[in-house]
């Protein structure tokens, strides 16, 4: 076992995600930019911008967090007032941090992470906990809340009947910001937005195609780092970056170059990605050569559905509303587990050149977790593959311990026959 | 025995047995609420071994026998195996009066035991207003200081002491003991001073507790009790995490019997007062 | 009453025993509900048989392949007694989605047990106050409707449905008797004893149970208490699993005396009855979109679980209110960090006891629930 620490070659233009996601998170103390709403999950954001609503996605912010490992004080303040350990530890973070908010203790908060209490909040039940910390949220700052329910397509033949139910509580939602805000939606600006979004879902996906490569151009890792703006910002600036991040992974392809120096294991992850330990994750696999080449999560976002013609509405700009609908309903928890399996997941396996699988099954997300292990074995048997099903969590830090995991991951390489 | 007897003399002994997971605690009083003699010993894997040790070594310190117990109160997780017992009460309402009765003026009170630990918020009177306890596993209990000594090779004293030396502020995470003494085992490996191993579990028990704490409300003043209350190590984590002072009797250990006693002795007045 | 009771008892004591036993005694075909909401009236309707899915009181073996330990004990469990085969006497199991959590374990079973005849989802809305809530009750309801009659190859007049309202309107009447009797005589009967009964209930046809119950609420009528100075609690949670009975067992010997609960196997299996004046499925549906217990797992927000429990307890005369939650069941935990913040200004005593399929050791259960009693008696 070597020690030396390899280098990883990111690609370059991720290092300007951070500045974009500052000025995203520092416009939400900007009172002209309308109202500010905190959102739960994975929410329809082009129509909060065709409101003039001001939001974040409080996953995102907790994640944010996480990625400097600072979520440990919130966890500890959301436990403290009675929220269970087992909870998802992205709602333990965002409602340890609104509770020290609504206490008055901002001044115990990092300065980069203080936000505006919200005007009202918004949840997507793409998963149960959704509802509940919508709830949560809106108890503690005592402000209106909106809850859609994103129906569970148990069955393809259901699908007219469950975009529209999206849709109808989506149109509610229209009214809803109307009344909050005291002005008309702009409906035009959500057709540019949603738009925007397919431009945006282009490019990601033909950057993320080129993945393909041996040595790979980017890895999954860059591809995280790169995730913020598509799933919550949004704008004309996130097109521009998708375009810059398409264009130095296109022009890395071309000239051969890689993540790592010598690339020896190309692993496929899955499932959600322990933010707090990017880096540790990174240098453990590159110590061995090995490199994340893709993953599901992240990538089952907003617009890779449509252009995939997964969605079989595509993408329709004269109904903008069913088109978000339809993406939601598109999710892979709204959708079967056997659907789930079958699409992103396979495709990658066989498309890829991957050596070696990791699943992420975290302690604190039974949405992500269940299913992991048929997941394994699935791959195991039908690509020969082999897998680790690595049982940690998206944030919570009690579960991650750098030796075992590093152990596990070795002994992973070491299955592999080359 | 013969204590249902209400008898105007003034002798006669209230006793207070807590049967605890790691020693066995027993107290005394007599009328005047004063303590004639007090014991602790390990608990063996026999209680009854243990509970019948203790009486002896309590009735060899010149009293008359046994049978001047006039009411007896069993606490701890072996109440329910003390023959000689009027009456089982937890140890929770029991390190409640005990605590009333040293430190009257208590709110909160912090019993880190063998194998649980607790926080208590009582009323004057030292009533219980409500409780929390710890996840059934040993982080933040006396356990987990043991296995984590254990694996550094040092009694518990010793990693108090230690702790206090601590010049680098290193992180244990792990809430599980099993974890945890891996990753003590891999902070040694990676040459890390024990020193500040030891200030790292320390606070690993504090951030369990203040946890708890914060669950109940903190109210001042803020007692601890239990034998983890002698470490000082552990005590000044928690003063620290939590900012404040913590009042801590000169025997915190035998808190539960004492309180298991006067709860006899008031039982026993209750009863006189009931038949007269 | 002894000899009734027991009769309960032994029906409760082996779920897949006694659906078996009945589906052998009518011919009619077993459908199982897995899940919270499945509305047993369509099935019985159809001339079929419903009984609910029940956790199993034996160590989880098969199903530790599919399913994490970190997932709840009912999904574990029947995932377990799916892979074993003790499902397979069962023509058709619904599941309700009513967490994700049921939801993935859903397709696990689907995939991996084999000899399961027929596993059929269900979503129902979680924000059941909406209006497009009640067209997509209705919708699924009617699937359903044809789900069911197919099963049984015949069709379901709005007769057939209004009779089996009716039996399961009684039905909830009766045992609602009980509870009334329980509230009014403290201790006349045990916390398990009552578990036994609803849980019976899930497994048998309702005429049957029905017919239990009558002489048995008879004979509670005439019984009296002896005064005794148990303190009096309800017990709210465990929302699809059985709430654990040693549980209930250790607060009623500690000094605690259950007067009413908001449990699964409990009254939340027989709190909202189906108005008789409507259209059966228009009923049906309304029933569940004004379902009368708060549920963690819909949103509602205006039926707080705070003010349900502090109801049910003034109407009780309780003194303190255990919550029981299966551990892991997200929805359960927000829940109850709600009420908690919600009881806050009421100032009566709760404690909350978190179980596992594993068990927790008695002792420690003890000593909580001891201590709880304790500090309420002051």
């Amino acid at each position: 076992m070597s020690n030396e620490k390899k280098i990883v070659n990111r690609v370059k233009c991720t290092a300007n995600i951070s500045g974009l996601m500052d000025n995203f998170y520092k416009d939400m103390f900007d009172d002209n930019k309308g109202p500010l709403c905190w959102c739960v999950g994975a929410c329809p954001y082009e129509m909060f911008s065709a409101a003039n609503v001001r939001r974040f996605q409080t996953e995102n912010h907790a994640a944010r967090i996480s990625t400097r490992q600072e979520q440990a004080m919130f966890i500890e303040v959301a436990e403290a007032e009675g929220l269970s350990e087992n909870v998802c530890s992205y709602a333990k973070i965002n409602i340890g941090f609104a509770l020290m908010m609504a206490r008055g203790e901002e001044d115990k908060i990092p300065e980069r992470y203080r936000l505006p209490k919200p005007d009202m909040i918004f949840a997507l039940n793409t998963c149960p906990t959704m509802i509940q910390w919508c709830d949560m949220l809106s108890d503690i700052f005592k402000v209106p809340k909106f809850v859609v329910d994103a129906a569970y397509i148990y069955d393809e033949n259901n699908w007219d009947r469950n975009v529209e139910y999206v849709k109808s509580q989506l149109y509610d939602f229209v009214r809803f910001l109307e009344k909050h805000t005291g002005q008309p939606f702009d409906w035009a600006r959500l057709n540019e937005i949603v738009y925007l979004m397919k431009q945006i879902a282009v490019e990601w996906r033909a950057a993320r195609e080129l993945c393909k490569n041996v040595p790979t151009p980017a890895s999954f890792l860059d591809a995280l780092i790169a995730m913020g703006p598509k799933n919550t910002v949004r704008d004309e600036a996130s097109l521009a970056f998708y375009k810059d991040f398409h264009n130095e992974v296109a022009q890395r392809a071309k000239d051969g170059i890689g993540v790592l120096e010598q690339e020896k294991y190309r692993i496929m992850w899955r499932g959600n990605f322990p933010w707090h330990k990017l880096g540790t994750l990174s240098r453990m696999l590159a110590k061995y050569d090995a490199v994340l080449i893709s993953g599901v999560y992240g990538l089952g976002t907003y617009g890779d559905h449509a252009i995939d013609n997964i969605l079989p509405d595509g993408f329709d700009l004269s109904d903008p509303l069913r088109t978000i609908a339809a993406e939601h309903c598109c999710r892979s928890y709204t959708r079967r587990f056997d659907w789930k399996m079958d699409h992103e997941f396979r495709r990658h396996i066989e498309e890829f050149s991957i050596d070696a699988v990791i699943i992420h099954s975290p302690r604190t997300c039974r949405p992500w977790a269940l299913t992991t292990y048929d997941m394994a074995r699935e791959v195991e048997e039908k690509y020969k593959l082999p897998v680790l099903v690595l049982e940690v969590d998206h944030t919570d830090p009690n579960y991650f311990h750098d030796a075992q995991v590093e152990t596990r991951i070795k002994a992973l390489l070491e299955t592999i026959k080359k | 025995m013969n204590k249902n007897n209400a008898q105007d003399r003034k002798d006669g002994y209230f006793a207070g047995i807590d049967v605890g997971s790691t020693t066995t605690k027993m107290a005394l009083l007599d009328f005047e609420k004063k303590i004639r003699v007090s014991s602790i010993i390990p608990t063996g894997p026999i209680i009854k071994k243990t509970v019948d040790k203790i009486i002896n070594i309590c009735f060899e310190k010149n009293l008359n026998g046994i049978d001047d117990i006039k009411y007896c109160v069993a606490t701890g997780y072996g109440r329910e195996i003390v023959d000689l017992a009027d009456e089982q009460i937890t140890e929770i309402t029991c390190h409640a009066k005990g605590v009333n009765v040293i430190f009257p003026q208590a709110k909160t009170i912090i019993d880190i035991g063998g194998q649980d630990s607790k926080v208590i918020s009582v009323d004057d009177n030292g009533s219980v207003l409500s409780f929390v306890m710890n996840d059934k596993c040993a982080a933040g209990t006396g356990r987990f200081l043991e296995v984590i000594a254990r694996s550094l090779e040092l009694s518990i004293d010793e990693m108090a002491t230690l702790s206090r030396q601590s010049k680098k502020r290193v992180e244990v995470s792990s809430m599980c003991t099993v974890f945890a003494e891996s990753e003590v085992i891999s902070l040694v490996s990676q040459g890390v001073e024990v020193s500040d191993i030891a200030a790292a579990i320390n606070r690993s028990i504090a951030r369990r507790l203040v946890g708890l704490v914060q669950r109940i409300g903190l109210r001042l003043p803020l007692v601890m009790t239990g034998g983890v209350a002698q470490n000082k190590g552990v005590v000044k984590a928690i003063e620290d995490a939590l900012n404040i002072d913590i009042l801590i009797s000169t025997e915190p250990q035998i808190t539960g019997a004492l309180g298991a006693a006067h709860i006899a002795l008031k039982r026993f007045q209750e009863r006189r007062d009931s038949i007269e | 009453m002894e000899q009734l009771l027991n009769k309960f008892q032994q029906i409760a004591a082996e779920p897949l025993k006694t659906a078996q036993y009945w589906k052998e005694k009518t011919g009619k075909k077993v459908v199982g509900c897995m899940g919270l909401y499945v509305t047993e009236e369509i099935f019985h309707a159809a001339g079929l048989l419903p009984v609910v899915i029940l956790e199993k009181d034996s160590p989880i073996l098969r199903a530790q392949a599919h399913v994490q330990s970190y997932m709840c004990g009912y999904i574990r469990s029947v995932t377990d007694q799916a892979l074993a085969g003790d499902l397979d006497f069962i023509d058709c199991i619904i599941s309700h989605d009513c967490c994700h959590t049921i939801r993935m374990t859903t397709e696990i079973i689907k995939r991996n047990a084999t000899g399961i005849k027929d596993i059929q989802p269900i979503f129902l809305p979680v924000t059941i106050k909406k209006a497009e809530s009640w067209t997509y009750t209705l919708q699924e309801l009617s699937f359903l409707i044809e789900k069911a009659e197919k099963l049984a190859a015949r069709s379901i007049t709005e007769d057939d449905l209004m009779q089996s309202i009716q039996t399961y309107n009684k039905h909830r009447r009766l045992l609602k008797r009980l509870y009334q009797l329980r509230r009014d005589k403290p201790g006349i009967i045990s916390a398990r004893q009552v578990s036994n009964i609803v849980k019976a209930s899930m497994l048998m046809p309702k005429e049957e149970h029905n017919a239990m119950l009558e002489p048995l609420l008879e004979a509670m009528e005439n019984k009296t208490v002896e005064a005794n100075n148990k303190i009096p609690v309800i017990v709210s949670g465990s929302l699809c699993e059985t709430c654990d009975e040693y549980v209930l067992d250790i607060l009623e010997e500690v000094g605690g005396v259950v007067v009413d609960d908001d449990l699964y196997v409990g009254s939340r299996y027989f709190a909202t009855e189906v108005d008789e004046s409507l259209s059966p499925l228009t009923a049906l549906a309304l029933a569940y979109v004004n379902m009368v217990p708060p549920c963690p797992t819909r949103h509602d927000p205006d039926n707080k679980l705070s003010d349900y429990l502090i109801n049910m307890a003034e109407r009780a005369r309780a003194k303190g209110i255990i919550s029981v939650i299966v551990k892991f069941c997200e929805a359960h935990y927000y829940s109850y960090l709600t009420f908690r913040r919600g009881i806050k200004e009421f100032n009566i005593p709760e404690y909350l006891i978190e179980t596992e399929h594993e068990g927790v050791s008695p002792a420690q259960v003890k000593t909580r629930l001891q201590s709880f009693i304790e500090s309420i008696r002051g």
